[in-house]
């Protein structure tokens, strides 16, 4: 009976400190989730946003929390701001590579997330990033990188039809597709050799 | 007089000692046999375990076509594959010829050429296995690898989207539109073709187009970007060592433990040792006459 109380202590005492650790781990997630949203306004160039220091292994706190899907936003979010693809990549050391990880983290969210409004938002920055990559003087390229932003833009609308921002995204790229000398037609968002509407397409799909 | 029945029992248990007072063991036997079937269930489930893992493990050594099936192989031609690389490129070819699996060819390097269309028989990747031999003698002179058709007027850069894309729209046209692709390349990419090749990827993933990656003597930087974009899994078996900093990095063919073999054996092991212990027969000596 002595061993059995004893043993019984010693596992119940074992499990409080473990819900006290996670309860610890859990508050930092929700302490380092404020701070770091700061952080990233002020300095989205660092490297150790939301990343608190876990004390219960398998990260736990972060599962029961259930906050894996937003930190997977908050870091797709940042992989786009890396790429700027507002600015010239002339301009800035290793572009190329910093927008093909936004565009593959971009891509990775639209497919795993079950947020629409969400995925409506990485739609539209996945087609920015198209738009973005459109600004070459090679035109087969500029072709290929405006269909894949239509078709970006066309996702994000089938995700959210409220995106105002895809909308007027889509309105000009299709305005561009136009400009351009081809033979597929302004604005029909047809991959190479592929049939079949852009509108219906997975967004971030065809080459 | 035994019936068939008991002799078949007496047959499966062997001999055992009569008790009068059994009832007062049917606890304990329920809570065995609660304990055997328990163990038996787990002891079944591990060796299902066991054989698909075996199974993934010998695909995966066997065929380096992800998900097997008709695919096709991307080669890199193009002049940035060091000589070093060719046994890799060696090594490959012979796998696939003695996986005997149906496959097409895409060579590339600014430009992609389809040298086999989808479904050719393995084998007739064969004749290709004397370009890239290394040779026995080294020739003597500044050039010493071996001249081969697209030496002087299809090496020059690397566009690996267009190999990807290539490999894609051929099976495509082949009618298996989630055909496996295999890319033999040092990932040596011209800097404005990284995004056509994230978009590319984006899109096999997409279409649940299964791909990997044959890693060329790498360069450590354009590795990581390739994990970066491919994935580490892109990369399963064929990369085994990388060197530090860049242009130090190396690709080889090489086999890796099977970890999780080794556990789901450790496991089984563990699970035989209990059944042992608590289901095992009380060893009840012998008495003498």
């Amino acid at each position: 009976m002595t061993w059995r109380w004893l043993a019984g202590t010693v596992v119940a005492l074992a499990a409080g400190v473990v819900v006290l650790l996670l309860a610890l781990d859990v508050g930092r997630w929700q302490d380092t989730f404020r701070a770091d949203d700061v952080r990233f306004l002020a300095a989205p160039t660092r490297s150790d946003l939301w990343q608190p220091k876990e004390t219960v292994p398998f990260h736990a706190g972060r599962n029961l929390l259930g906050v894996n899907d937003d930190l997977f936003y908050r870091k797709t979010l940042r992989s786009f701001w890396l790429a700027r693809p507002e600015v010239n990549p002339f301009m800035q050391t290793n572009a190329d590579a910093l927008r093909s990880q936004a565009l593959v983290s971009l891509a990775q969210f639209i497919r795993e997330s079950n947020n629409a409004s969400r995925r409506g938002q990485a739609a539209n920055l996945l087609g920015v990033m198209g738009l973005g990559l459109a600004t070459t003087d090679n035109q087969q390229q500029r072709l290929r990188f405006l269909q894949y932003a239509s078709r970006a833009f066309r996702g994000a609308l089938t995700a959210d039809p409220s995106n105002e921002d895809a909308k007027f995204n889509l309105e000009l790229t299709l305005r561009l597709l136009k400009r351009l000398p081809t033979g597929t037609g302004g604005g029909s968002a047809h991959g190479f050799g592929r049939s079949g509407g852009a509108a219906l397409a997975t967004p971030g799909s065809g080459y | 007089m035994a019936t068939l029945a008991e002799r078949a029992r007496r047959r499966v248990r062997g001999p055992a000692i009569p008790l009068a007072s059994t009832a007062r063991l049917a606890g304990a036997a329920r809570r065995t046999l609660i304990v055997r079937v328990a163990l038996a269930v787990v002891l079944v489930g591990l060796l299902v375990l066991a054989s698909t893992t075996g199974r993934g493990n010998a695909a995966a050594t066997h065929g380096l076509l992800p998900g097997g099936g008709s695919g096709m192989l991307v080669l890199d031609v193009s002049r940035s594959i060091k000589p070093e690389a060719d046994q890799t490129i060696v090594n490959v070819l012979e796998r696939l010829i003695r996986s005997q699996t149906r496959i097409g060819l895409i060579a590339f390097s600014d430009i992609a050429y389809e040298m086999l269309p989808p479904g050719s028989p393995a084998r007739e990747l064969r004749p290709l296995v004397r370009l890239f031999a290394p040779p026995a003698r080294p020739r003597p002179g500044l050039d010493p690898t071996t001249p081969t058709p697209w030496t002087s007027n299809f090496s020059g850069g690397t566009q690996i989207s267009s190999g990807l894309v290539a490999a894609h729209d051929a099976l495509v046209r082949a009618g298996n539109r989630h055909g496996p692709i295999l890319l033999v390349s040092d990932l040596d990419t011209a800097p404005d073709d990284v995004p056509r090749v994230a978009q590319t990827l984006n899109t096999f993933r997409n279409l649940n187009v299964p791909f990997r990656i044959v890693a060329l003597t790498p360069r450590a930087d354009n590795l990581a970007l390739f994990k970066n974009l491919a994935g580490k899994g892109a990369f399963d078996a064929p990369v085994t060592r990388v060197g530090h900093g860049v242009g130090a990095a190396e690709g080889a063919l090489q086999g890796s433990v099977p970890w999780t073999l080794i556990l789901i054996a450790g496991l089984a092991l563990v699970a035989l040792a209990a059944n042992e212990h608590w289901c095992g027969r009380l060893p009840v000596p012998r008495t003498q006459p």
